[in-house]
């Protein structure tokens, strides 16, 4: 059977056809759901998030004008509700207003999760989670949700140029603790 | 400059450079070494980053929001149910409480006059505090109070009707964007 597009899938929705949109809920769930887990730190609070994007999406699916590609519209419904959640819960984001070279040093954390890692690959990967929430954010829509700079931008309204810097600092501070460990060596 | 040489070497992973500057990123790694373990590292970082772990969503997920779309009235249905059953919870145990106190009132008497006594005195108590609560309403402070419960009330209208449209505006920016 051919896997249906996104665009088909909203179609057949808006036309009546309700239940296609599990096949939506189904596409996106998990991703979405990591996203919002990695944000929000708490999996109660990211999956009570999460139902609420959907429902917010099927509700507004008739204005979804095609322009745009469903995830991004989505992944910004996404965020902005999980923005909603941070300031809500006040843990808003004094990370975001810090740039990452002057939040982003690790320290004894970095030690812990280095000991407990058994591989740079391992060790690379628990470091995302200490990324402030923006840079981890870009970091994840790029690699994990497969979205351009040009889409993440747009996620998180804000400029080409700002969501490139936050992509390359990540990688650039990620690096650099990797190059602390000497771990380049044993991965190539 | 070692703002640069990143930018460059993050552009270089992402095959964002070509031509002579590529030329010229190639030759520099083959004589700086420091440059080289830089983009070794980066290399290794961009190969992990394809394999961020992914969460799964909660078991039932999909069943859940479903449920909500295809019958909303089902998830209304249970939120009145709930209510009804913490109303008839609650006088349940009001009529209860009633029931113990006439019981232990009824077997601490000694005998059927002093019953007939301690529930005329009951009964008293009742219309004293019936009759004050009625010239309460009547008073101009019940007035006062009212008012200003009307005003917290219409004030709690106003801003979740004014957040439902400031949510409606957003969901239409999105769209527009």
């Amino acid at each position: 059977m051919k896997k249906m597009t996104d665009i088909e899938i909203i179609d057949s929705v808006t036309r009546g056809n309700t239940a296609d949109f599990a096949l939506l809920i189904d596409r996106y769930k998990d991703k979405a759901f990591s996203l919002l887990k990695r944000m929000l730190k708490n999996e109660m609070d990211a999956e009570e998030v999460l139902q609420d994007s959907f429902l917010k999406a099927y509700n507004s699916l008739k204005n979804f004008r095609h322009e745009a590609r469903f995830s991004t519209w989505f992944y910004r419904i996404v965020y902005n509700s999980a923005l909603s959640v941070l300031s809500a819960n006040k843990r808003k984001i004094e990370h975001e207003m810090i740039s990452i070279d002057e939040y982003f040093q690790p320290g004894i954390i970095d030690d812990r999760i280095y000991s407990s890692s058994e591989n740079a690959q391992e060790y690379i990967l628990k470091l995302i989670d200490q990324l402030p929430i923006r840079n981890a954010l870009v970091t994840i829509l790029f690699y994990v949700d497969g979205l351009s700079l040009s889409e993440i931008s747009k996620v998180m309204d804000i400029s080409l140029v700002n969501t490139k810097v936050l992509l390359h600092r990540s990688r650039n501070a990620l690096r650099d603790i990797l190059l602390k460990h000497n771990y380049q060596e044993e991965m190539l | 400059m070692k703002k640069n040489t990143d930018e460059l070497l993050n552009d270089y992973i992402d095959n964002q450079i070509d031509g002579f500057m590529l030329e010229e990123i190639n030759e520099r790694i083959k004589t700086d070494l420091i440059l080289l373990k830089k983009l070794q590292a980066l290399k290794t970082i961009d190969q992990s980053l394809w394999h961020i772990e992914i969460y799964p969503a909660p078991d039932g997920f999909t069943k859940k929001i479903m449920t909500k779309l295809i019958n909303p009235s089902v998830a209304a249905l249970n939120k009145i149910k709930s209510f009804f059953v913490s109303v008839v919870g609650l006088l349940s145990t009001s009529i209860l409480a009633l029931l113990l106190a006439a019981y232990l009132t009824a077997s601490s008497a000694v005998s059927e006059r002093e019953t007939f006594v301690k529930l005329d005195s009951v009964i008293t108590f009742i219309k004293e505090n019936m009759s004050y609560g009625f010239s309460f309403v009547g008073s101009q402070k019940a007035v006062s109070i009212g008012w200003v419960a009307s005003m917290i009330l219409i004030i709690s209208v106003y801003f979740i009707v004014e957040s439902h449209i400031n949510f409606k505006n957003k969901i239409k920016q999105i769209n527009r964007n």
